[in-house]
């Protein structure tokens, strides 16, 4: 029995790390710095990563695809466009799409809540010589443009002209700006009503870099006339993949995003295309039409409606979704189909499942699944808001052939499911959304399999030995009522809700929240809800000495069995704390430490991982003809077996970077070396014994370069190569050489053309030595 | 050869000096002409504004203007003709000094940030940090309303002066005593800068070619 358990946990723990993220992020955040989503594992189970960002202060993510790196080198990279611009920090998780459906993100935990904070370098100084002219107090913005000049007359022979940059609502307006020996003008079309900021931005002629003070105004509603505009970007992608070993891989896409706007009137449109979709897949393509006039909109073809945790999100529908929105009251309505039905194929090889001496494989068979929904939310979305929710998921039995779910010997392969759930959330939010309190609710009807549809009024009767009033086959349009109904007698285990708070004062940000998710609640259209699990969740965030020491602080303890259906409840608590001091503007010094317990009620298991890592780095810009900055890092992280001892493995990693920006020629390098020292030691297991062995220590050793070039603004070779040796029980080595052009051929359009080449050996099993050739082209047009 | 040389290159940054913006037109509301070196445009929102450019503002049409140390703003009215000048001084700080040929504007001027000169045809108006008004008719004779802070107020032909304390206007007509009341003969807060609405309609012909019409509305 101790066996199959430490079997079961092994394959758990296997299965649990089937894809394993983390990240790779600059110490503190600038303009185009590179984010990297590291795909330790899984990397090829992978569809697609998406980065989720905002400034601090603001309350939604906006989203950007990732860049797929190699099979050689496993990252997701993204840098967020120079035109958005944050002022203290930006908070940010990723979230990675594997093609079975699943989304894992980093930070696992509560992304949303708990994000990845980044500091902006902030060597900016305030200068008071940068005069803002326009707008001007004495005269109200004109209501057809709108004028921002600032005046920099005192200082105009100590700083670059060309670089001069205007940022309005925190995107960079500088190349529709006219910059003069004196002043920096930029005229545009009267924004919409609400608070708008700008700043001005410069470099000293000595390389220091300066601002003005940030300003704002407020326009007004009455002078909102927007002019007809069309805007939106198009761009194309292709990668041809090619290895000694596996089959080719080839990818070309193609997205359009056409923006519409006159007066009151907006129209939106994407589609995405894909090579990879497949009609026997779920789909990947994208198309949707959003229409907005004021208090309603529309939108036609895929789309992400998120009507609160526990009702749906996260989760793609192709349908149609309306909106009602007046300042008190609103309604959503939606209708379409959250899956496609796939039909099967029937297969009898030696690898697939036996029943009854015949073997089936049923190939990611699916129903198509019709999703509706309908919320109704009252109340000021800044003040206070009151929702309620319905939805509706249903497999449509029919769109399947009869053969496709059934083997010859009646089996059913796979259960179509009908799905109700009613939800309720509410926010208070105040002093400008800094202290907001919500709540949300949801109960959940589930029928695992609706084949057979609704039981007749006689056999509920006989099923719950009582007399029923309602007739299940009069219902069965709104809900199938039969002997496949879980739980049969609803109860606390088919509930969830929630409560969190989260304040934003005095430069600290303070979140809790608790969660509880019954082990019979089952909502199809939320895209991933781990059931049976209560959850709290504890961070903080502070900002202290003009962001010069950060401390952030994150607790989460999550228990299982909530409704006592299990034989043991398992705990698991994580701890993560990590202090960043910046005490010059060339300086930092980071310290971190996480630890996850994981035990349950039996005292049959216990484990235990810990990372602690510290880090230190300075830029020295003694060296004159490249400022350089050095950092250097260490972790030690430890995975743990407490009670069985069965695996114990320690791993030690020290990296080394050097980042250099060449002063007198458009020259950028990295240089880093990582190495990592393992000791570890595991139980073998046999059928007689078992014993503990000392695996070999191992260790591995990387050295990488990039390398960019800018010339003339306008074409950036791009070069990176890495060099990975692994010795101990696994030894190999690779090599990776990325070689690639940007070329920007205006300020609206840009290509990327990129070789990569990878070659991996294996001393021992030269039987799995391979290499890999990829190229890739990236064209993108905005307009 | 050295000395040619040097007051070459202050001659060469004094020319520069000269094109460089010193204002910028805030506002530039109906007929507003821009004249350059007798080169005559329509004056625009966020243009700059250079030495001795003339403002020129028709019937029914106003101008406003800020100097590039954003210390003083001056409203043109309609029918006006100003002149705008300024220049750094020693102390770094920027001389306005501006020539009102005729027609009224109002003016607000931070205190200790370089003269404000104001110059009539018989008049000139000295400022060191107020808010007032200056109207001048055809004959050059010139009044002004203070709101706030103090004016000088000195004729051209024999040099008299006054002082135009906050509350009070002085009239003068160039020469002889400046009188100076009590009261002003004009509100502060003149509604010359309404909220302006436009309305477009477009219109279509069976052909496609299609022409809007604006109205602008307060």
């Amino acid at each position: 029995m101790k066996t199959l358990i430490m079997s079961f946990l092994l394959c758990s723990i296997t299965f649990a790390f089937a894809v394993n993220l983390s990240v790779e992020l600059p110490e503190v955040y600038e303009n185009n710095s590179e984010l990297i989503l590291r795909v330790d594992e899984g990397f090829n189970d992978i569809e697609k990563a998406t980065l989720y960002f905002r400034a601090d202060d603001e309350e939604s993510y906006i989203s950007l695809d990732m860049q797929k790196g190699l099979v050689s080198e496993p990252i997701y990279t993204v840098s967020i466009p120079s035109n958005y611009s944050f002022d203290s920090a930006v908070e940010l998780y990723f979230e990675a799409l594997t093609e079975n459906g699943q989304k894992i993100t980093y930070p696992q935990i509560n992304p949303q809540l708990n994000p990845l904070r980044l500091i902006v370098a902030n060597s900016d100084t305030i200068s008071e010589s940068i005069i803002l002219l326009s707008p001007d107090v004495n005269f109200p913005i004109n209501a057809e443009e709108l004028i921002i000049a600032f005046s920099y007359f005192s200082i105009q022979n100590d700083i670059k002209a060309n670089s001069i940059k205007i940022f309005f609502d925190g995107k960079d307006y500088s190349s529709k700006a006219k910059i003069t020996k004196n002043m920096a003008i930029l005229k545009l079309p009267t924004p919409k009503a609400g608070k708008h900021t700008f700043k001005m931005k410069a470099e000293s002629v000595m390389g220091n870099k300066i601002s003005s003070k940030d300003f704002s105004f407020d326009q007004n509603k009455s002078a909102k006339i927007i002019p007809f505009n069309i805007d939106g970007s198009l761009s194309a992608y292709g990668k041809y993949e090619s290895n000694s070993e596996t089959d080719n891989y080839n990818d070309a896409n193609m997205r359009l995003i056409l923006n519409v706007r006159k007066n009151w009137f907006r129209l939106k449109s994407k589609t995405f295309l894909t090579s990879l979709e497949d009609s026997k897949k779920q789909p990947l393509n994208r198309f949707s039409l959003d229409i907005d006039v004021p208090h309603f909109g529309v939108k036609i073809g895929d789309f992400s409606p998120d009507f609160g945790s526990f009702a749906i999100n996260s989760v793609n529908v192709r349908g149609v979704f309306s909106e009602l929105n007046f300042k008190l009251f609103r309604l959503q309505a939606l209708y379409g189909d959250s899956k496609r039905a796939i039909p099967g194929k029937l297969y009898t090889t030696n690898n697939s499942e036996t029943v009854n001496g015949d073997l089936y494989v049923n190939n990611d068979i699916a129903f198509a699944r019709e999703t509706t929904g309908i919320k109704m939310e009252f109340g000021h979305e800044r003040y206070f808001n009151y929702g309620l929710s319905f939805v509706k998921n249903k497999d449509r039995v029919s769109s399947l052939d009869e053969e496709q779910y059934f083997a010859p010997d009646s089996t059913l392969l796979v259960r179509p499911k009908d799905n109700i759930v009613i939800a309720t959330d509410t926010r208070f939010a105040f002093k400008d959304q800094r202290i907001v309190f919500g709540a949300e609710a949801a109960m959940s009807l589930y029928n695992s399999n609706i084949i057979d549809g609704a039981i007749s009024q006689d056999s509920l009767e006989t099923l719950v030995g009582q007399e029923i009033p309602i007739d299940p086959e009069d219902l069965e349009g709104f809900f199938v009522v039969n002997s496949n109904i879980e739980p049969f007698e609803p109860g606390l285990s088919n509930l969830s809700y929630k409560a969190y708070m989260r304040v934003f004062l005095l430069r600290n940000l303070f979140n809790i929240s608790y969660s509880y998710v019954g082990s019979s609640f089952n909502n199809l259209s939320v895209g991933y809800l781990a059931k049976d699990l209560a959850t709290i969740s504890i961070s903080d965030n502070i900002a202290l000495f003009n962001n010069r020491f950060l401390l952030n602080i994150s607790y989460n303890m999550n228990n299982n069995n909530l409704s006592d259906d299990k034989e043991f409840t398992t705990n698991n608590n994580t701890f993560y704390a990590q202090v960043y001091v910046r005490p010059t503007n060339d300086s930092f010094f980071n310290f971190s430490y996480n630890i996850n317990n994981t035990d349950n009620s039996s005292d049959t298991f216990e484990t235990r991982t810990s990372v602690y890592s510290i880090g230190m780095g300075y830029n020295v810009k003694q060296i004159d003809y490249a400022p350089t900055k050095f950092s250097v890092n260490f972790s030690n992280s430890v995975n743990e077996d407490l009670l069985g001892n069965t695996y114990d493995f320690q791993k030690n990693v020290i990296t080394i970077s050097a980042n250099s920006k060449y002063r007198d020629f458009p020259l950028k390098s990295k240089i880093g070396y990582s190495v990592a020292l393992d000791e570890n030691k595991r139980v073998s297991f046999d059928d007689s014994y078992c014993e503990i062995e000392e695996l070999d220590d191992s260790s591995y050793h990387s050295v990488f370069v990039n390398t960019s070039y800018l010339f003339n603004e306008k074409i950036e070779p791009i070069a990176k190569f890495r060099f990975s040796v692994s010795s101990g029980d696994f030894e190999y080595s690779s090599q990776n050489v990325n070689i690639g052009t940007k070329y920007k051929f205006d300020r609206k359009t840009d290509l990327y053309a990129g070789l990569g080449f990878a070659n991996y050996n294996y001393p021992n099993l030269d039987e799995n030595d391979n290499s890999e050739l990829e190229l890739s082209i990236n064209l993108k047009r905005r307009f | 050869m050295k000395k040619i040389l040097l007051s070459l290159i202050v001659l060469l940054l004094f020319c520069i000096n000269l094109s460089a913006s010193v204002a910028i037109t805030l506002k530039a509301v109906g007929d507003v002409s821009l004249i350059r070196e007798e080169n005559v445009s329509k004056a625009e929102n966020g243009t700059e504004l250079e030495n001795n450019d003339q403002l020129e503002t028709k019937k029914n049409s106003y101008a406003a203007v800020k100097f590039v140390d954003g210390s003083s703003v001056i409203k043109v009215f309609p029918n006006s003709v100003l002149t705008i000048n300024a220049e750094e001084g020693e102390d770094k700080k920027l001389n306005k000094k501006t020539n009102l040929k005729v027609g009224e504007l109002w003016a607000k001027v931070t205190k200790k940030t370089g003269g404000f000169v104001i110059d009539t045809p018989t008049t000139v108006v000295s400022v060191k940090g107020t808010s007032f008004n200056v109207d001048v008719d055809e004959n050059g004779i010139t009044v002004v309303n203070t709101f706030e802070g103090s004016v000088e107020m000195k004729n051209k032909k024999d040099g008299k002066s006054a002082i135009i304390g906050a509350g009070k206007h002085g009239r003068s007509n160039g020469s002889g005593d400046i009188e100076v009341l009590d009261g002003n003969t004009t509100q502060e807060e003149k509604n010359v800068d309404p909220e302006v609405k436009i309305l477009e309609i477009e219109l279509e012909n069976s052909e496609g070619n299609s022409k809007i019409i604006k109205i602008e509305f307060e």
